[in-house]
């Protein structure tokens, strides 16, 4: 279970003593770049992945802070979720911890839909906020 | 979601997910420009 509270969902139930059933499926960190042509890995490119939630918790019970010091060197490739409207905030979040500001970034939204968009970018432009993209979520 | 890395330009060297037979993909402008 990869975000979307899957696994609080499951306490929650086993807590209550209510049956559920889990369907294995795939991530959509995985699905979205798929849908997009994006391999996160490849043999000669990136040999590590790394998915992070664009922020913590949002209903206030708890909130696990993205520590993006940490993360932005942490893989070759990030896959981002979750960060629809803070994508300006954190490209220079990323900049700021070293990323170079030409890495190349493909915001994906609406994957494997009919409106399934994917704009190619760079953290620099996604960091500059008259220049930031509209990305609007699912994405 | 963003990817972010080198293998994000594949979303432009494998842009193969189309809909209605049109590419989904879009190049930033500010991007495009600095590409030349």
């Amino acid at each position: 279970m990869v975000f979307g509270r899957g696994a609080e969902k499951a306490e929650f139930l086993r807590g209550k003593d209510i049956n559920f059933e889990i369907v294995p499926g795939v991530s959509a960190a995985f699905a979205g770049p798929t849908a997009a042509g994006i391999p996160v890995t490849h043999r000669l490119l990136s040999s590590s992945v790394l998915v992070v939630a664009g922020h913590g918790s949002s209903d206030g019970t708890e909130q696990a802070k993205v520590d993006w010091k940490k993360n932005d060197r942490a893989a070759d490739t990030l896959a981002i979720l979750m960060g629809a409207g803070i994508f300006r905030e954190i490209a220079s979040h990323l900049i700021r911890g070293g990323l170079n500001a030409d890495t190349p970034v493909a915001a994906i939204s609406w994957a494997t839909t009919a409106k399934q968009s994917t704009i190619l970018s760079t953290l620099g432009t996604l960091s500059c906020k008259s220049r930031t993209p509209r990305i609007r979520p699912p994405a | 979601m963003i990817v972010v890395g080198s293998v994000a330009l594949f979303a432009e060297k494998l842009d193969w997910f189309k809909v209605g037979g049109r590419s989904t993909l879009k190049m930033d402008p500010s991007t495009e420009r600095e590409r030349g």
